[in-house]
């Protein structure tokens, strides 16, 4: 369980609704407060006005994609980090991804166990 | 996909007839070999995403220790997820079509009616749907079925185009396609066609929207109200009757789909088809109706459907709401409800409500075979059940019937 006290904020975004579901869930149940969206629009203002310790976000989605979220997230130095999700990874995307530094990622199916644990390493390894 | 790109050949420079045909045969093909690489990455990303949904929904039962709690929900999620999957298989041999076609020679006037009048029960009443049915029209050889599949996309596309409401309007005609009218537009042979008009009055759409609304897994629809293979279906199907589809359209003044299918010379075959009254309508009555289906679309179309044949109709989109709603309303004849739902199947749910008032008689409705339940023990035999997907005909008459039925004792 993540500590007591205030929970940290996790933002899960991906146009599939099972998707966000089913991380939500699982984060939840570890203690994280946790809001999801279904596409990108808005999603970096809700990132500007409160404090968020993780974005998980998937690349293909209608309207923003996920791509576009991180140049925004990374233009205005926002300090959240980020975990790009993917159902379908071609090489453009790949090259995106390491251009834009992302913190970690992962190729849909994943165990959402994974990404926890890859979570608490990252957060371990860079306390606040 | 629609103005295939034009051969770059230098002045002068002599090209065979034949020469031209083999290079617009390859380009062709080189444009469905891009649709299937776009629709193999569409799949990837929905099937990676139902797995990695089900995968996690069972970390979640395995850390809880069980189905208790929030397992059971978990539970249900999984198998929600995997009808999820299992219609996305069927959409794919849809677009695939694979399957044999069950080809008839025809008058197509006689599907067109057949599907508006289907149309004008489930589009929303802010709609108005008008069919214009050309009284000389020749026949075609095609799969009835398929064809008026090919309409229903067709007016769902028009239906979502409309969202403050608009007119749809189906229309048939004769068109010949001259040499010269062939040699302008690549794909179209020539000769005599029935063509088959679907125009609405919706958002229409920009250039670029237009060029991709075939390809598979396009959609312009927020996330989970579209799969992008609606239109990827009706161009299938238009190709694999030797046809084609063409798009009018512009943003703010609507679009039209005009359909053509080959004409032929030989008589209706399909005599059953031919004779039906064109203005039957749907079996009715005025009897309580409480539907209880979980998927919102099934449950709009099913509601819509029975008010259109007089029923009473009380919906409700989980056991639990069904139970309330039955017992708020204290006079339902019949329960339409789907097998598979959250907290309880629909077989406990007609148990429950039928202890409470023994008279309510039951369909219900599935997604899996009756033999497949009757194995799962989720259907008793002898019970009044309809495998989607099925007609809205057959829903009213199988509905009558049930009403009809004498009760059942015991």
């Amino acid at each position: 369980m993540a500590e007591t006290g205030k929970k940290k904020r996790i933002m899960v975004v991906d146009d599939d609704e099972d998707v966000t579901d089913v991380l939500a869930w699982t984060l939840v149940e570890d203690g994280y407060d946790v809001t999801t969206a279904h596409d990108g629009e808005g999603v970096v203002d809700k990132l500007r006005s409160e404090e968020y310790v993780l974005l998980i976000v998937d690349l293909c989605m209608p309207r923003k994609g996920g791509l576009d979220v991180i140049r925004e997230v990374r233009a205005g130095n926002l300090p959240v980090k980020i975990c790009v999700i993917t159902g379908y990874l071609d090489s453009e995307s790949l090259s995106a991804i390491k251009t834009l530094k992302a913190d970690m990622a992962f190729s849909k199916p994943f165990s959402p166990s994974d990404l926890l644990r890859r979570l608490k390493e990252l957060e371990a390894s860079s306390p606040d | 996909m629609l103005e295939e790109t034009p051969l770059d050949l230098q002045p002068g420079n002599a090209v065979g007839e034949d020469e031209l045909e083999r290079l617009e045969g390859e380009l062709r093909q080189s444009q469905r070999l891009e649709a299937v690489g776009q629709l193999a990455s569409g799949v990837a990303h929905e099937f990676n995403n139902i797995l990695m949904a089900i995968g996690g929904h069972a970390e979640l039962v395995a850390r809880e220790g069980g189905p208790g709690g929030n397992g059971r929900a978990s539970l249900n999620k999984i198998r929600e997820l995997t009808r999820r999957g299992a219609a996305l298989a069927g959409q794919l041999l849809a677009f695939s079509r694979r399957e044999t076609m069950e080809l008839v020679t025809v008058n197509v006037n006689t599907i067109v009616k057949e599907t508006a009048r289907m149309l004008r029960k489930v589009m929303p009443a802010q709609i108005d749907l008008e069919s214009f049915a050309a009284g000389d029209l020749g026949n075609a050889r095609v799969d009835p079925a398929q064809i008026q599949q090919l309409l229903v996309n067709l007016a769902v596309n028009a239906r979502d185009a409309m969202p403050r409401g608009g007119r749809l309007t189906l229309e048939t005609a004769n068109v010949e396609f001259d040499r010269d009218y062939a040699g302008e537009h690549s794909g179209v042979k020539v000769g005599s066609y029935v063509m088959i008009a679907v125009s609405d009055t919706g958002t229409g759409m920009d250039p670029r929207t237009r060029e991709r609304i075939f390809e598979p897994f396009f959609t312009t629809k927020p996330a989970g109200e579209g799969t992008g293979l609606g239109l990827s279906v009706v161009f299938g199907i238009a190709r694999q009757h030797g046809g084609h589809v063409w798009v009018y359209s512009e943003p703010g003044h609507g679009s039209t789909f005009k359909v053509y299918l080959p004409r032929v010379e030989a008589e209706p075959e399909d005599k059953e088809r031919q004779d039906a009254p064109a203005d039957e309508g749907l079996p009715g009555g005025e009897e309580r109706v409480l539907v209880a289906e979980d998927d919102n679309s099934v449950r709009e179309i099913l509601t819509h459907c029975l008010k259109g044949c007089g029923y009473q109709v009380v919906s409700a989109e989980c056991p639990s709401r069904a139970e309330s709603a039955f017992r708020d309303d204290g006079g339902i004849d019949l329960l339409v409800t789907d097998l598979m739902m959250p907290e309880r199947s629909g077989r406990e749910l007609y148990d429950r409500l039928a202890a409470e008032s023994p008279g309510l008689k039951v369909l219900y409705i599935s997604g899996y075979t009756d033999r497949a339940l009757g194995r799962e023990g989720m259907l008793e035999e002898g019970s009044a059940f309809l495998q989607k997907p099925f007609s809205l005909r057959e829903l009213a008459r199988v509905v009558r019937e049930v009403l009809d039925a004498p009760p059942v004792c015991g």
